[in-house]
């Protein structure tokens, strides 16, 4: 794409909107576009004035208005992008899909060429990758739903997770991993000593005590509710 | 008879599978049976006779895993690894198969010939939860034979496992513990490598060798260096060990660590489907009680109290009987025994010092009786878990606790439970301050003088106060040797709260019948000895000259004509009396006594207490069989009780009654304790400053006891 063809991100809109609406309708009109646009017929008249200056449209005033085939090629590279980024938050990122439309189109403008396509790169490398894939996206949602990985010691009692990682080496990390704290492992908190320090917790079965000072070096997924 | 094959069979398993209980339930020479992870940490060995073969059990240390992380996991690696079992029983418990299957795992690495007694099969089944034996049996390629050991039933089948097994009638393919292929595949590498060496292999299996290897076990190493094999190893190791990180991307060590677990509840969800948690929610629901935060630590401190309260108040009326009953033989035996030497040994030496100590076996049964029940109920760890912050604050470690509430039973087996602490530092702190855990030897001290000079009404409280003081130099010097002596970070807090569990009646009497043996033996060897040294050291040597001089005046008491009988006999008493006194005072113990009393005189102590003490550096118990011939030598009146005799003696009065008990309560153990504590210790430096200590705790502490008491009472 060349520079003189570069235009506003407004007119990105517009030439979008055109886009879908040529789709849906074979022409558009200047009044469904101003309703699409949410905008007032005005400044849609403004706009399509200079689109077909840059001869991305055909247009006449109180004619239909069609996409000229650099216009199309325009048009649809704003698609492509819109719906890459948006595919990239929802998939990826796990956004609802609206929150990812809405973010799309303020960013489908500005992105460039090259981010765009790692970006789209990345989604389809995350979703093929061999110890990954939609397990790992779905490990990542789920992460990204909770959004609580946490220390073991800063749960409650009462509280259930799932043990994320043991990062003590050495002794205590023996001893914890002996214990059966390894990665996947569920468990719930039951209480704390009268004094608050060491805690009690059911894993494997059985109870367990260990101080909140242990208790730091394990990662835990804290399951929601109680 | 025709000599019986032995096989020695090794138990092993997590600690609180009642593996001690399965031992007892097979050998019938009952041990101690705790609920404390770790009670076990000495070897324990029995044997029993079954068809023709005499089946020798050696009773591993309690482990959750075999990294040889603590000595007990060393021991019992080290026994099964070097074959020195020809049969590994590995006990697990029913209701909890899939942490104990862990251990399982690894036992099964070293591929012993083992046979798996499922215990506490009797709760298994009352909770309902059904193990699918045969696939058990498949997965583990061991039998698996349901066992319990407090309802005594499947020894019999365990047994015929065991001959069968050792027979080779029993073989069941073992597939081995698969790991991550990245795994595997390193283990190939290494195996292959190992197997070369073809003395090594046949020691020890390739394959648990590798894995050791791989987890940088240090055993494995040592064992690999020795091998000629090591030339071609120790180029390959590194490399080995380098890619595989990093195709896990996380410790080796950790990753085989979970491949475990995952086989063990792999195993687990495939065999046993549980009914209901029942048995969870009773010990929930106790521990809701007894580890609540407002309840928590008072009801701690009652458990407490209450056990001294009933030693003392239940063991009063069994110790009258007894000390009685010893003033009753003393008594007997003098009518039956012309006067001389053997009837002043028999009476004042034996009887005296020997009658004195076993006067308090009541209360040292009670106290043990206590402690017993707390421990195999599950309360003991519980306690651990309620005081460990406390103990963190003032350097200790929450499991010192079980060291310490043992030393108020005896200092040796409380030195010698400190192995379950692995820092160096925690386990010499504790040590250090055991000795002012008072121990049930230094209980008859205080009875004695307590009874002496306090109210009946008040005695219950002193002895707890008395306990209480000595925990609180007990804290204090810990505080002192972690910031000074013993600096460093200590050791982590994980502990398993055992299950609750009612211990039955003959497991509690049995241990506390092991421990009133302990003790009876104790005061029929040692103290006997003691008793018989002590009394001669009292009486000799003889000043003749003193004797002949008395006998003179006591003849002209007689001789004189204006005084009637009754003054006449009375005046004669007092000059035996001051004879006996004078003949003490010119004896060894006597001149002991003379020469150490400038020391503490500003105790409050006179000579003859001088003596009493030095003879404590013995046994405790001595202090009072020693005040016990000291006294009966002193005077020839009536037969009264020791208690009676100190309350009359005019020399003595409270103060010097609290100087004593604090005396008696901080300074040196007995020589028994001393020896443990150097073995222990391990450094003679260590056991020099203990003692130095200690002597100087208990004087310090003394001079400020009596110094004040004297200005209040």
């Amino acid at each position: 794409m060349t520079d003189a063809m570069h235009i506003s991100a407004s007119l990105e809109d517009y030439i979008e909107a055109i886009f879908h609406i040529v789709a849906e309708k074979q022409a558009a009109k200047p009044r469904d576009l101003a309703e699409r646009m949410k905008v007032a017929g005005s400044s849609v008249t403004g706009a399509l004035r200079m689109l077909a200056e840059k001869a991305l449209i055909n247009y006449t005033p109180y004619d239909i208005i069609t996409l000229t085939p650099a216009g199309k090629a325009y048009a649809e590279d704003v698609v492509h992008r819109h719906e890459a980024l948006r595919d990239f938050f929802v998939k990826v990122l796990a956004v609802d899909y609206k929150a990812a439309d809405e973010a799309a189109c303020g960013m489908e403008h500005s992105v460039s060429k090259v981010i765009l396509e790692r970006l789209v790169r990345f989604a389809e490398f995350v979703e093929v990758r061999p110890r990954g894939g939609e397990d790992w996206l779905s490990g990542f949602r789920h992460h990204c739903e909770r959004n609580t990985i946490m220390k073991m010691s800063e749960l409650k009692p009462g509280d259930k997770g799932v043990i994320t990682a043991v990062a003590a080496q050495g002794e205590i990390g023996q001893r914890l991993v002996d214990m059966g704290m390894v990665k996947g492992t569920p468990f719930k908190v039951l209480r704390k000593a009268p004094l608050g320090d060491p805690i009690e917790i059911q894993i494997r079965g059985f109870l367990l005590a260990l101080r909140k000072q242990e208790a730091e070096c394990v990662s835990v997924e804290k399951k929601a509710g109680k | 008879m025709k000599e019986k094959k032995e096989i020695i069979v090794a138990l092993a398993g997590n600690p609180n599978s009642g593996k001690t209980s399965l031992f007892n339930a097979i050998a019938g020479t009952h041990l101690k049976v705790g609920n404390w992870p770790g009670v076990t940490v000495e070897k324990y060995e029995g044997y029993v006779d079954y068809k023709e073969y005499r089946i020798r059990l050696v009773d591993l240390p309690g482990t959750y895993s075999i990294n040889a992380y603590s000595p007990e996991e060393t021991i019992a690696r080290d026994f099964i690894a070097e074959k020195k079992a020809d049969i590994v029983v590995n006990v697990v418990d029913g209701t909890s198969l899939e942490r104990n299957l862990y251990l399982t795992t690894q036992l099964l690495e070293l591929d012993p010939k083992m046979v798996v007694a499922l215990n506490m099969y009797d709760e298994v089944e009352k909770l309902k939860i059904a193990i699918d034996f045969k696939m058990l049996q498949k997965l583990l390629g061991s039998h698996v034979v349901p066992v319990s050991a407090v309802k005594k039933t499947g020894i019999e089948a365990l047994l015929d496992h065991v001959v069968r097994t050792y027979e080779n009638k029993i073989v069941i393919p073992r597939d081995k513990i698969s790991y991550s292929e990245e795994i595997e595949e390193a283990l190939a590498e290494l195996q292959g490598l190992l197997e070369t060496d073809i003395p090594l292999s046949a020691k020890f299996s390739p394959r648990w060798l590798a894995v050791k290897l791989l987890e940088n076990d240090q055993f494995a190493y040592s064992l690999a260096k020795e091998s000629p094999v090591w030339v071609r190893l120790e180029n390959k190791l590194p490399g080995i060990l380098n890619t595989l990180e990093g195709r896990l991307k996380e410790r080796v060590a950790q990753r085989i660590s979970e491949d475990r677990h995952a086989f063990a509840r792999g195993a687990y969800k495939e065999t046993v489907k549980t009914a209901n948690e029942e048995k969870r929610t009773i010990t929930d629901r106790i521990d809701s009680v007894v580890l609540n935060r407002l309840l928590g630590l008072p009801l701690f401190l009652f458990i407490m109290w209450l056990i001294f309260q009933i030693t003392f108040t239940f063991g009063r009326v069994p110790m009258e009987w007894l000390q009685s009953f010893f003033v009753f033989l003393g008594d007997k035996a003098a009518a039956l025994l012309p006067e001389g030497i053997l009837r002043s040994l028999l009476v004042d030496g034996i009887i005296a010092g020997v009658g004195g100590v076993v006067g308090f076996l009541p209360n040292i049964l009670l106290l043990f009786l206590g402690l017993s029940f707390l421990e195999s109920t599950g309360y003991m760890a519980r306690a651990a878990f309620v005081v460990d912050r406390a103990f963190h604050k003032i350097g200790l470690h929450g499991k010192s606790f079980i060291p310490m509430v043992t030393g108020f039973g005896c200092s040796v087996p409380a030195f010698m439970a400190c192995r379950t602490l692995k820092n160096r530092g925690d386990r010499l702190a504790t040590m250090m301050v055991i000795p002012f855990m008072s121990c049930g030897a230094k209980l008859p001290v205080y009875v004695l003088l307590i009874g002496a000079f306090f109210p009946a009404s008040m005695s219950a409280n002193i002895l707890f106060a008395v306990y209480l003081f000595g925990i609180l130099v007990a804290v204090l010097s810990a505080k002192l040797f972690k910031a000074t002596i013993f600096k460093g970070r200590s050791e982590p807090f994980v502990m398993e709260l055992p299950v609750y569990r009612l211990p039955t009646l003959q497991s509690v009497l049995m241990q506390m019948w092991i421990k009133a043996w302990m003790y009876l033996k104790k005061a029929g060897t040692v103290i006997l000895a003691v008793s018989i040294i002590v009394w001669v050291v009292c009486n000799f040597p003889v000043d003749a000259g003193l004797s002949r001089e008395y006998r003179a005046r006591v003849e002209a008491v007689n001789q004189d004509k204006t005084a009637d009988a009754g003054t006449k006999a009375a005046a004669a008493a007092a000059l035996e009396n001051e004879l006996a006194a004078r003949q003490l005072e010119y004896s060894f113990a006597g001149r002991t006594g003379k020469v150490i009393e400038p020391f503490i005189k500003p105790l409050g102590f006179d000579w003859r207490l001088g003596v009493a003490l030095t003879a404590g550096f013995a046994a405790k118990e001595v202090v009072v069989a020693t005040m016990g011939t000291i006294y009966a030598l002193g005077e020839t009146g009536e037969s009264e009780s020791l208690t009676q005799r100190l309350r009359t003696d005019p020399a003595y009065d409270p103060a010097i009654a609290l100087s004593l008990i604090i005396f008696v309560l901080l300074y040196v153990p007995c020589l028994s304790a001393t020896s443990v504590f150097h073995q222990e210790g391990g450094e003679l430096k260590m056991t020099l400053f203990y003692i130095g200590y200690t002597m100087a705790a208990a004087w310090i502490l003394s001079f400020a006891v009596y110094q004040t008491a004297k200005a209040f009472l």
